[in-house]
C-alpha cells in the first residue's frame, strides 16, 4: 500500500504542475488567440487574417472551395496542407467547403482572382497573398 | 460562464438519462444515493453515445429536447420497471466522500486547465470536434444535423467512416452552451473521466480496500500520459472509460451472478462501440474472454446470457454499419484483411515492442507493470481466479490491437508513432482499476 502511495507522490507534484503551467500559459493568451490557436502544422498553411474574413462575409451554412497555386502546394508539407486544411474547415463550419463549380465563394491562397480564372467576381477581398471572391 | 453552465445543464440531462438506465437495470436500488451520481452520468453519456447517432441518421438534430425526450421515455421506464421489481439491499459502495474529496480536489489543475485549453491536435480539429462542430450548426430544435455536403471526399480527413457518438455527444454539449466553444468542451472530457472513476469507485468499493482504490485512483490522476489524452480531446479517454466500465460490470456479473451488471455492462460496451471503431475489437476481446472464463468454470448455462447480450451489443452498431456501407465510406488508415496482415507479420516485434513499451512509459507511472507482476504472483502462486483473468482480458486487449495494425493500410511504424500512445489507454485503465482488487487480495490473509 506504501509503495502505491509513493507512486503517486513521485509522479503527481509534476502532472499538477504541469497543468498549472499549461494553465499560465493559456491564460496568457487573449480570448481570441485561444480561439484562434491552432498546431504548428495547421499554423504554416493557413492564413488567420483570410479565415477571420471568411468567417465575417460568408454567410452560415454558404459553401466555398479552397484554391491552391502550384506554387503553394509546393511550399508546404503534405502534412501542413492537410493540418490547414482541416482546421479551415474547422474554423468555417458550419460553412461548407465544397468543389469549385458548386461553390459561392473561393478562398484562393497565393494567387490572384483573375489568376485564378475569375474574370468578374461579385465581390473580392485581399488577405495578405491571399484572397476571398464572392462568385455568386 | 454561459458556455460553463450550459455544460454543467448538459451533464446533468445526461445524469438523469443514465439514473433512467440504472433504473431500468436494477442498478440503482443497489447502489447508495451518492454512489449514484458516478454510474448515473458515464451510464448517461454511454446511452447518448449509443442512442444519438441512430437519430441523427434519421435526420434527428443532437439537440438538447431531443435528448430531454430521451430521458423523459427512459426515466418512466426506469421508475416502471423499479415497481415491478422488489428492492435489493444497498451495497457498502456509498462511504467514502473523504475518498472522493480526494480524488475531486487532484482532478481540479486538469479541469481548470481543460477549461481554458486551446483545440490544436490535429484529430480534434479534423475529425472529433468538426463533426460535432458541424452537427450542431447544421441542427435545428428537433431536426436536421447531417449536411450532405460535409460527407464528401474535401472531408475525408475527419475519418467519415467513424462511429458519430461523440461528436454527437459534443454537438449536444454545444447545443446547451449556446455555442461551440471549443475551449470549454474539453471539460467533458475530464467529466467523463471523473464519472468513471466515481464508477470504479462504486462498483469496486464492496470489494476492494477502501484505500487502495483512493491510492489506484490518485494514480491514474497523475499519469501525465491520461492528462495529455484528455486534454487532446481526442476520443480515446472515453472509449477506454466506457470498455473498462463495461468490463467491471460484465466482470462482476461473472463474480456474483448479478443480472444488473451484466445489462449495465452492456450499456457501457455499447457506449464504446459508439464512440470509437477500437470498441469494435476491444467489446470482441471482452466478450471472448468473459466466455472463454464460463467455460473454464464449467458454467455453460450462463453462456446464455452473456451470448444474447454480446448481441444486443453488436446489434447497436447497425445503424452505423449500414450508414457506413450505404455511403461507401472506407478507413483510409485500416481495413480487415487476412492477406494483408500475413504479409505484415513481420512488423508483429515492432508492434508488440512499441504498445509494450507505451505501457511500461514513465507516462503512464508504473499501473501496468505493478499491477502485472501483482497478477502473476496471485495466479502463480494462489492459483487466483481473477488475477489470471485480468492477465488474460490484458493479453487478450493487447493482441486485438495489435491485429488492428497488422491489418493497417499505411506504413505499420508511422501509424504506430502517432497512435500507440493512445490506443493502451483502455488496458492501463484496465490495470488501474485491477490493481485495487489485485492488491487487496494479496495482501489479504491466505485461507487456512
Amino acid at each position: 500500500m506504501l509503495g502505491l502511495f509513493a507512486l503517486v507522490a513521485i509522479w503527481l507534484p509534476g502532472t499538477i504542475a504541469s497543468d498549472i503551467r499549461g494553465l499560465r500559459s493559456a491564460l496568457r493568451l487573449s480570448a481570441r488567440a485561444r480561439a484562434d490557436a491552432r498546431g504548428p502544422g495547421a499554423q504554416a498553411a493557413t492564413n488567420l487574417a483570410l479565415v477571420r474574413l471568411a468567417k465575417t462575409e460568408i454567410p452560415p451554412g454558404g459553401a466555398y472551395a479552397v484554391l491552391t497555386t502550384a506554387r503553394w502546394r509546393a511550399g508546404h508539407t503534405a502534412t501542413a496542407r492537410e493540418a490547414g486544411e482541416s482546421w479551415t474547415q474547422f474554423a468555417l463550419a458550419p460553412r461548407v467547403q465544397v468543389a469549385r463549380k458548386a461553390a459561392g465563394w473561393m478562398l484562393i491562397l497565393d494567387s490572384s482572382p483573375r489568376a485564378a480564372g475569375i474574370a468578374r467576381p461579385l465581390n473580392a477581398w485581399r488577405a495578405g497573398p491571399d484572397w476571398l471572391v464572392q462568385v455568386r | 460562464m454561459r458556455s460553463l453552465v450550459g455544460l454543467i445543464g448538459a451533464n446533468a440531462l445526461l445524469a438523469l438519462l443514465g439514473a433512467g438506465a440504472l433504473l431500468v437495470t436494477g442498478t440503482w436500488e443497489r447502489l447508495r444515493p451518492a454512489s449514484r451520481i458516478g454510474p448515473a452520468l458515464l451510464a448517461g453519456f454511454a446511452l447518448a453515445a449509443a442512442a444519438l447517432p441512430p437519430l441523427v441518421y434519421a435526420g434527428i438534430a443532437p439537440a438538447p429536447l431531443v435528448l430531454a425526450a430521451l430521458t423523459a421515455v427512459v426515466l418512466v421506464a426506469g421508475v416502471v420497471v423499479q415497481q415491478r421489481r422488489s428492492g435489493g439491499s444497498p451495497e457498502a459502495s456509498g462511504r467514502g466522500f473523504v475518498a472522493a474529496a480526494i480524488v475531486a480536489l487532484l482532478l481540479v489543475p486538469l479541469a481548470l486547465r481543460a477549461a481554458f485549453e486551446p483545440l490544436t491536435k490535429f484529430d480534434a480539429y479534423a475529425d472529433w470536434s468538426l463533426k460535432a462542430k458541424l452537427l450542431y450548426r447544421h441542427g435545428g430544435l428537433v431536426t436536421g444535423g447531417l449536411d450532405h455536403r460535409a460527407l464528401s471526399d474535401f472531408y475525408s480527413a475527419s475519418h467519415r467512416e467513424y462511429p458519430i457518438g461523440l461528436p454527437a455527444i459534443e454537438a449536444f454539449d454545444f447545443h446547451a452552451m449556446g455555442g461551440a466553444d471549443a475551449q470549454i468542451i474539453h471539460l467533458q472530457f475530464v467529466v467523463v473521466l471523473g464519472a468513471f472513476m466515481a464508477t470504479a469507485w462504486s462498483l469496486l468499493r464492496p470489494r476492494a480496500d477502501a484505500a487502495l482504490l483512493v491510492g489506484a485512483l490518485c494514480l491514474l490522476v497523475a499519469a501525465p500520459s491520461l492528462n495529455t489524452q484528455v486534454l487532446a480531446a481526442y476520443a480515446d479517454v472515453p472509449l477506454g472509460c466506457l470498455w473498462v466500465a463495461a468490463v467491471l460490470g460484465i466482470g462482476l456479473w461473472l463474480w456474483d451472478g448479478r443480472r444488473d451488471l451484466l445489462i449495465l455492462g452492456c450499456l457501457f460496451a455499447a457506449g464504446a462501440l459508439a464512440v470509437k471503431q477500437e470498441g469494435i475489437v476491444l467489446d470482441a476481446a471482452l466478450f471472448a474472454v468473459a466466455a472463454a472464463l464460463l467455460i473454464v468454470a464449467r458454467e455453460a448455462a450462463r453462456l446464455r446470457p452473456l451470448a444474447v447480450a454480446a448481441c444486443a451489443v453488436a446489434a447497436t452498431a447497425i445503424p452505423w454499419q449500414a450508414y457506413v456501407r450505404s455511403h461507401g465510406f472506407h478507413d483510409a488508415d485500416i481495413a480487415p484483411s487476412l492477406s494483408r496482415s500475413a504479409r505484415q507479420l513481420d512488423q508483429l516485434p515492432a508492434i508488440a515492442h512499441q504498445l509494450g513499451a507505451q505501457l511500461v512509459w514513465l507516462k503512464w507511472p508504473a499501473i501496468m507493470p505493478v499491477a502485472f507482476v501483482v497478477a502473476l504472483v496471485l495466479a502463480v502462486r494462489r492459483r487466483d481466479g481473477l488475477a489470471a483473468a485480468y492477465l488474460v482480458l490484458l493479453a487478450a486487449s493487447m493482441a486485438v490491437l495489435a491485429v488492428v495494425y497488422l491489418n493497417a493500410r499505411v506504413y505499420v511504424p508511422a501509424l504506430l508513432e502517432r497512435s500507440a500512445e493512445r490506443v493502451v489507454v483502455a488496458p492501463v485503465l484496465l490495470s488501474a482499476v485491477a490493481l485495487p482488487l489485485l492488491l487487496s487480495r494479496l495482501l489479504a490473509p491466505r485461507d487456512p
